[in-house]
C-alpha cells in the first residue's frame, strides 16, 4: 500500500476550497468538541459515582447524639455544643442488633495543627468569637521556645491575669512575627481583636476555610469567652504547662485534617500499615497520644520523607506517629488519625474513655444493600438505650446515592445535547461531500481509468472526508478540554482526565466518519464511462 | 490480443431504450495502430469505452488473450486497466491537485510499485516526453500540449499493451496536436498497441487500419488508405 498520490490529491482537494473546507472543519470541530467533553463528562460521571460509592464510608451509618447530628461533618475543633454526648464507647455495643453490621468504631473529624501546643486546639468549646481581619500574612517556621519567651518578655505588660493564667499572650507584630512564641502564651483578657486575629492567620495557611475561621474566631475571641476557656483550662490541667517541640527534624506542614478513631476504623475501611503499624485497643487503654498517617502525608509530612517514629507537637501533646497507611487513592492519603481517646482527654477534661464531647458513633454493614434494615434496627437499639428521637441516625450513602444519579443524569441530558450537535454536523458534512462527490465525478472517471478499483476511489473521497474530519477533531480536542474542565467543575470533579477526552473526540470523530462513508461510497460506485463523459 | 463478439450496448432511459453499440465483432492484434471514425453520437467514443473497460457491454463477449473479461470483478477489471491499457483523453484529464510528475506517478501507485522507484520512473517519462523542467508544475500551470504529453507518459506509466486515445489532438493547435501524433507513432514503433478515435480524416488516414462507426454499427474496417 504506497497511496501517497491519493492522500496528497485529497489534502489538497480541502485546502483548495478554503471557506467550503474551514466550514466544514469548524462544524466538525465544533461537534467533535461538545461530544467528546460529554462523552468524557458522561465516563467520568459513572467513575467517580462508582468510585464514590465504594467507599467504606458510604457503608457506614453514622450515629449521633440529636444535638450534635447538624454538626457530624464539621470539624471537632468549630462545633459549638459543650453538652457531654449521651453517646458511650458502650453504645457500640449496638452492632450486635444485626448480622449484617461487620464494625463498629468511633470516628470524629478533626484536625491537628503540628508545631502548635496552643489553645487554637484546645479551645474546642469556645470557637465562637469571628476573628477581626488582622492582615498578617508572613509564614513562619515553628520557632524555638526561647524566642517565644523573648516576645513574651516585651509585652509581659499586657499579659492578662485571667483565671489560671499562668501564660501570657503576645501581643502585636513583634511577638506575631516570632512566630509560633505566640502559641506558648494563654490566651488571656486582653487580648484583642486584630492582634489576635493577627496571629490567627499567621498560624494557618490561607485557604483553609473553616479551620482558618475557626482559628481566627478563637484567638479574636472577646472576653466573655475567655472565662470560659480559662475555667475549662484549669479544670483540664490545674499546672498546665507547655511542652517544647521535639528534638530534631519539625513538620513542614502546618495543618492537617483528620480523625480520631477506635481501632476498628482501619479495619471496617481496610487500611493496613505499609510502615509502622496502626494503634490497638491497648494504645486506647494507655491514652498515649499517637498518630497514624495516610500515604501521602506520611511522605510529605517531614521534609526528608520520613515519619515513622517522630515526635510532633499539636494540642500541647507529643503525638508519637506509629505508623503510616498503605496508598488507598482516596483522601485517606492526606489525613492523620489519632486515637479516639485523645478526643476525650483533650475536650473534655476529664479522662472518661470514649466519653467524647462529640461522638459519633459508626457502624458498617458488609453490604451496602443491608443498610437500611440495620438502620432500621439501629433506630430501635438506640430508641429503647437512649429513649425515642434522643440519637440521629444517618446513612451517607444516600446522600452520595442522589448526587450520583443527579449528576448521572446531567450527564445524560448533556450527552445527548452533545450527540444532537454532533448528528446535524455529520449530516451537513455529508451533504456537502455528496455535492462534492458530484462536481468531482470527473476525478473517479479518471481514476478508474488509471487503474483505481472502486474501493481505492472509496479511499480518495474517504481520505479526504478523514481530513477535514482530522482537522475539526484536533479543534474539537481543544474545545472538549475546555469545556469538559468547564463541566467538570461545575459538577464538582476533580482533575481534568485527557484519557477520556481523546477517546470521546476518537469516538465522535468515528461517528463522523461512518456518516462520510455514504457519500464516498457513492462517488465511488459511479460507473467509469459515465464519470469520464461528465463535465 | 482483444477479440469482440457480438458486443452490444444499450441505455435504458426510462422508456426509451437508446443502442449506442450492436453486433460488434473484431479483432485487435498487438502492435496495431487503429483509427476509430465516424459522426459524433456514432457510438465511437461507447467503443473506446468497452475497449478500455471502463464501460460494460449490455450483451457479447470481450476475451483479451483468450479470458473472457467483462463478467470479471471490479478489483480484476481495475487491475488490467491499470497493467495493461494506457488512457489519453481529449480534455487530457490530468488530477488538477497533483502535480506533472506526481500525476504520472499515480497508476504506479496502484499497481503496489514503491514511492522511490514510481518517482523515478516518472521522471524518466517526463524527460521523453520531453518535460523534463516542469515536473512539479500543477496541470494548471501548463498549455494544453504540455497537459497532454504528461498524460502520455501517464499512460506510458506501467507499459500498457494497448493505448487508447479519445480524440487526443482535439483541444490542440494543429503544431501541438502534432507533436502529440509524432509522439503516439513513435510508441506505435516500438510496439505499442494504439487505437485512435477521431473525427479529422487527416488524422484518421494517418493510421494503418480505419475502423468507422455510424450509427453504432462497425460500417467499415480495412486499410485505412482505402
Amino acid at each position: 500500500m504506497n497511496y501517497r498520490e491519493d492522500l496528497r490529491m485529497s489534502v489538497r482537494s480541502v485546502v483548495g476550497r478554503p471557506a467550503e473546507s474551514l466550514l466544514l472543519s469548524l462544524g466538525v470541530a465544533l461537534a467533535v468538541g461538545a461530544t467528546a467533553a460529554g462523552i468524557a463528562l458522561a465516563g467520568r460521571t459513572a467513575e467517580q459515582s462508582n468510585e464514590l460509592l465504594s467507599s467504606p464510608r458510604y457503608r457506614e451509618i453514622v450515629v449521633a447524639a440529636r444535638e450534635d447530628a447538624d454538626e457530624m461533618d464539621l470539624p471537632a475543633q468549630v462545633q459549638t455544643s459543650t453538652e457531654v454526648s449521651i453517646l458511650t464507647a458502650a453504645d457500640l455495643e449496638a452492632r450486635s442488633v444485626t448480622q449484617a453490621i461487620g464494625y463498629a468504631y468511633l470516628a470524629n473529624r478533626t484536625g491537628f495543627w503540628f508545631g502548635d501546643s496552643g489553645f487554637g486546639q484546645r479551645g474546642g468549646g469556645q470557637n465562637q468569637g469571628q476573628g477581626g481581619q488582622g492582615q498578617g500574612t508572613q509564614t513562619q517556621g515553628p520557632d524555638t521556645g526561647q524566642q517565644s519567651q523573648a516576645g513574651q518578655g516585651n509585652q509581659a505588660g499586657q499579659g492578662n491575669q485571667a483565671a489560671g493564667g499562668q501564660f501570657q499572650r503576645g501581643q502585636g507584630g513583634q511577638a506575631a512575627q516570632q512566630g509560633q512564641g505566640g502559641q506558648f502564651q494563654r490566651q488571656g483578657g486582653q487580648a484583642q481583636g486584630g492582634q489576635a486575629a493577627q496571629r490567627g492567620q499567621l498560624q494557618r495557611q490561607p485557604g483553609q476555610g473553616q479551620q482558618a475561621q475557626a482559628g481566627q474566631g478563637q484567638q479574636a475571641q472577646g472576653q466573655q469567652a475567655q472565662g470560659q476557656q480559662a475555667d475549662a483550662g484549669t479544670a483540664a490541667s490545674p499546672a498546665w504547662q507547655p511542652v517544647a517541640p521535639p528534638e530534631g527534624p519539625q513538620p513542614q506542614i502546618e495543618f492537617v485534617e483528620g480523625w480520631e478513631v477506635t481501632p476498628e476504623f482501619f479495619k471496617a475501611w481496610g487500611l493496613a500499615a505499609a510502615e509502622g503499624d496502626v494503634f490497638q485497643a491497648a494504645d486506647l487503654d494507655r491514652g498515649e497520644p499517637l498518630l497514624v498517617l495516610g500515604s501521602t502525608l506520611g511522605a510529605t509530612l517531614f521534609e526528608d520523607g520520613e515519619s515513622v517514629g517522630r515526635q510532633v507537637l499539636s494540642r500541647n501533646q507529643l503525638y508519637r506517629i506509629i505508623g503510616v497507611l498503605e496508598p488507598s487513592g482516596t483522601e485517606v492519603d492526606s489525613l492523620a488519625f489519632a486515637p479516639a481517646v485523645i478526643a476525650a482527654e483533650q475536650f473534655q477534661g476529664f479522662r472518661g474513655r470514649f466519653r467524647a464531647l462529640r461522638t459519633n458513633l459508626r457502624f458498617m454493614v458488609d453490604d451496602p444493600d443491608q443498610l437500611e434494615e440495620a438502620r432500621a434496627q439501629l433506630a430501635n437499639w438506640f430508641d429503647s438505650a437512649h429513649g425515642v428521637g434522643a440519637v440521629a441516625i444517618s446513612v451517607p450513602r444516600e446522600e452520595a446515592e442522589a448526587t450520583a444519579d443527579r449528576n448521572g443524569r446531567l450527564a445524560t441530558v448533556i450527552l445527548f445535547l452533545a450527540l444532537s450537535a454532533l448528528l446535524i454536523a455529520a449530516v451537513n458534512v455529508t451533504n456537502i461531500f455528496f455535492s462534492r462527490a458530484v462536481r468531482k465525478r470527473r476525478t473517479v472517471g479518471i481514476l478508474k481509468a488509471v487503474g483505481a478499483s472502486i474501493r481505492q476511489v472509496f479511499t480518495v473521497f474517504f481520505l479526504e472526508a478523514m481530513a477535514i474530519g482530522a482537522v475539526g477533531a484536533a479543534v474539537g480536542l481543544g474545545l472538549s478540554a475546555l469545556l469538559s474542565r468547564l463541566m467538570e467543575e461545575t459538577i464538582g470533579f476533580g482533575a481534568l482526565q485527557i484519557g477520556l477526552i481523546v477517546v470521546g473526540v476518537l469516538v465522535s470523530w468515528g461517528i463522523v466518519a461512518v456518516f462520510n462513508v455514504v457519500p464516498a461510497s457513492a462517488a465511488a460506485r459511479v460507473p467509469a464511462a459515465e464519470a469520464i463523459r461528465y463535465e | 490480443m482483444i477479440r469482440l463478439e457480438k458486443i452490444g450496448k444499450s441505455y435504458d432511459l426510462g422508456e426509451v431504450e437508446v443502442k449506442a453499440l450492436t453486433d460488434v465483432t473484431l479483432q485487435i492484434e498487438r502492435g496495431e495502430y487503429i483509427s476509430v471514425m465516424g459522426p459524433s453520437g456514432s457510438g465511437k467514443s461507447t467503443f473506446m469505452h468497452i475497449v478500455g473497460l471502463l464501460d460494460v457491454p449490455s450483451e457479447g463477449s470481450y476475451f483479451l488473450e483468450d479470458v473472457e473479461i467483462t463478467q470479471l470483478p471490479d478489483k480484476e477489471q481495475a487491475r488490467i486497466r491499470n497493467r495493461h491499457f494506457g488512457f489519453i483523453f481529449q480534455s487530457f484529464n490530468l488530477f488538477s491537485e497533483l502535480s506533472a510528475i506526481e500525476n504520472v506517478m499515480l497508476p504506479m501507485g496502484y499497481a503496489g510499485m514503491g514511492r522511490g522507484e514510481r518517482r523515478t520512473r516518472a521522471a524518466e517519462l517526463l524527460e521523453e516526453v520531453g518535460l523534463s523542467e516542469r515536473m512539479y508544475h500543477l496541470p494548471t500551470m501548463m498549455s494544453g500540449g504540455e497537459q497532454q504529453r504528461v498524460a502520455i507518459a501517464r499512460s506510458l506509466a506501467l507499459k500498457p499493451d494497448l493505448i487508447l486515445a479519445d480524440e487526443p489532438t482535439g483541444n490542440l493547435p494543429s503544431d501541438r496536436g502534432e507533436e502529440i501524433m509524432q509522439i503516439l507513432e513513435g510508441l506505435n514503433r516500438e510496439g505499442v498497441t494504439i487505437v485512435m478515435v477521431t473525427h479529422d480524416d487527416d488524422l484518421g488516414r494517418r493510421a494503418r487500419r480505419c475502423i468507422r462507426v455510424r450509427d453504432g454499427r462497425v460500417a467499415q474496417d480495412g486499410e485505412a488508405a482505402a
